[in-house]
């Protein structure tokens, strides 16, 4: 189809694309634009209700819901699947159509040892070019496991050279979740393995930053560097208080991790930050970590965040491989109850170079229930030029639990639009015990969509099977109400207070070491099923 | 643009300049609580718990969640 010639006097014919209609238009050019979907772009979002169909019993649940985007967009969604009658675990791995109409393929995947399923989740998911780095553990015995797979979900790496189960000390259980579980640098040349187990010396469950070769899966000390690469594990004290790590992130040169962290002297609670290249050359030595509370610039020790997230710029090179935004929310102080961004830059203002704070107050008139407080379980996500993040704040509310989708300016502090995201069975209504939650998002690679994953829910008071996978353009728009399988999900806009200030009181005497005594052990193996999946697109 | 922090170029790229970096505690390994704290769970080894300061309890860790 051409199009009318433009009414311009200067300048060649415009074109439109999807996304822009430079120039001046006539009210036909725009109808015949309208009319053959060239611009402006349709909607492509969607919510879909996802079924792996592992479980369905009453009671089952499927929880730890990732989602990830490959180079090429490819949508690849995971969740743990829990057979609550039999006490079992697995897990679902699926390919999602970028349309949202249908899955592509879904798939059970079992972990075995000696031809014996084990009791495993899968619990991180990973895409680095074409491929799928995948994580979690076994919780009977307790061990930490991690794989890759090929876009085909073909074994190319399990475990580690000194064997598939992963200990933070040997005979003691270790652990994962969807924060603490194998990351792997955008250009997959480093991965670091986190998880966390019982330390005797310590008492304690403690948690680890493994460094390892993400083409062969092997701890990078001492295999590739018997004096360099020490795995770190951050420490309360005293050592006897657990720790554990909720927010982490890399890009292709350097990692970061942030955590609620338990110190006497500071606060006791308070919030531990380190930042170091890729590799952890110096291990702990080399690591620019500290601490700080979230009452106010001289507030001092008393107001923390129980589980602080951070993303990694997606610019590369120098600086923008030192730069990293925090989302968390705020227990105790002036801001308690807020959730706060903020934006640190190591590279130039060392462990305090924190700025840009912006503060969201969640809004009750924005919920059906009486909501107090915001919280973050979902790491956010910058766009590729990185003036953009987007985050997922929940409030505090259960008659329901409210999302509220967020796209925020770093630069000018100011949310550029925010949405709030109710789900609840459609059967049921809004009357009960409603609470889904969001722990992995992702961006496209032409920043035009923001996609994520609700699971874990608790809806009308009982565990779900289902997860509620969405695509939303970035423009903001698609605010409606829609109707996936037994859901009904609003998607509309909220109206969360948003203040611009930094409420950060910064101090050092961050506690830690590199950690050697982990073990790797036993051999296993992998099974996939083609279970019958559900999934219902809105 | 040079960085006060850190090393952008050579064999120490990445790493951190002498004095740059905060102050860290090493640390005293105790497997004792500190005082005031409730007595650990009989399953303390086996199950992770996280010590939730607001109401002094021990909570178990990511229980449900994972």
């Amino acid at each position: 189809m051409s199009y009318g010639t433009n009414g311009s006097i200067i300048g060649p014919d415009n074109v439109p694309t999807l996304i822009a209609a430079p120039g001046v238009w006539s009210l036909g050019e725009i109808a015949e634009a309208e009319r053959d979907g060239v611009w402006p772009a349709p909607f492509g979002g969607w919510f879909a209700s996802w079924d792996p169909g592992v479980s369905s019993d009453v009671g089952d649940a499927t929880q730890s819901g990732q989602i990830t985007l490959d180079t090429s967009d490819n949508i690849y969604i995971s969740a743990v699947c829990n057979d609550s009658s039999a006490g079992a675990y697995t897990s679902a791995i699926a390919k999602v159509q970028s349309d949202g109409n249908a899955l592509v393929n879904n798939y059970q995947f079992n972990i075995l040892e000696s031809s014996v399923q084990k009791n495993t989740r899968l619990m991180g998911l990973v895409a680095a070019g074409t491929n799928l780095y995948i994580s979690g553990d076994e919780i009977t015995t307790g061990y930490a496991w991690r794989a890759k797979l090929n876009s085909s979900y073909a074994v190319q790496w399990f475990g580690d050279s000194g064997g598939d189960k992963q200990n933070v000390q040997s005979g003691q259980p270790s652990y994962a979740n969807t924060d603490m579980k194998l990351y792997v640098s955008p250009n997959e040349d480093i991965g670091i393995h986190l998880y966390y187990g019982y330390y005797s010396s310590y008492g304690s469950y403690q948690a680890i930053m493994q460094p390892i070769d993400a083409a062969t899966g092997y701890k990078l000390y001492p295999d590739s560097f018997a004096g360099n690469c020490y795995p770190v594990m951050p420490q309360s004290y005293p050592t006897s208080v657990a720790q554990y790590i909720s927010g982490f992130a890399m890009n292709t040169g350097r990692m970061a991790y942030i955590q609620s962290s338990y110190h006497s002297s500071y606060g006791p609670n308070n919030v531990q930050f380190g930042e170091a290249d890729e590799y952890i050359w110096t291990g702990w030595a080399g690591m620019a970590s500290a601490r700080f509370a979230t009452g106010g610039s001289s507030a001092g020790w008393g107001a923390y965040s129980s589980a602080p997230k951070i993303c990694a710029y997606q610019t590369t090179g120098t600086p923008g491989i030192y730069l990293w935004n925090a989302v968390m929310g705020v227990t105790g102080g002036t801001y308690s109850g807020d959730a706060y961004f903020s934006f640190w830059d190591p590279y130039t203002g060392g462990y305090s170079g924190w700025s840009k704070g912006t503060r969201y107050t969640v809004n009750a008139s924005d919920s059906p229930a009486t909501p107090t407080g915001l919280t973050i379980e979902c790491p956010p996500v910058n766009d590729s030029t990185d003036t953009y993040c987007y985050f997922v704040l929940k409030d505090n509310a259960t008659g329901p639990s409210q999302h509220y989708l967020v796209k925020h300016d770093i630069a000018n502090q100011t949310a550029i639009w925010q949405r709030k995201i109710l789900i609840y069975k459609t059967a049921h209504g809004i009357t009960g015990y409603d609470v889904p939650y969001i722990q992995s998002m992702a961006i496209d690679s032409t920043d035009e969509n923001v996609y994520g994953i609700f699971s874990s829910m608790t809806i009308n008071t009982a565990p779900c099977v289902e997860s509620i996978v969405f695509k939303l353009p970035t423009d903001g728009t698609g605010a409606a109400t829609y109707v996936a399988g037994d859901y009904t999900i609003t998607y509309g806009t909220s109206n969360m207070t948003v203040t611009s200030g930094d409420i950060l009181d910064f101090g050092t005497g961050a506690a830690g070491n590199s950690y050697t005594s982990f073990a790797n052990s036993g051999t296993l193996t992998t099974s996939t099923s083609t279970p019958t999946a559900t999934w219902d697109k809105a | 643009m040079a960085s006060d922090y850190y090393y952008t170029t050579g064999d120490k790229a990445g790493q951190p300049k002498p004095g740059t970096l905060p102050a860290i505690e090493d640390p005293v390994a105790t497997t004792e609580l500190p005082d005031g704290f409730p007595p650990k769970p009989d399953d303390w080894e086996s199950v992770p718990y996280d010590y939730d300061v607001d109401n002094g309890q021990w909570v178990k860790f990511d229980e449900g969640l994972g």
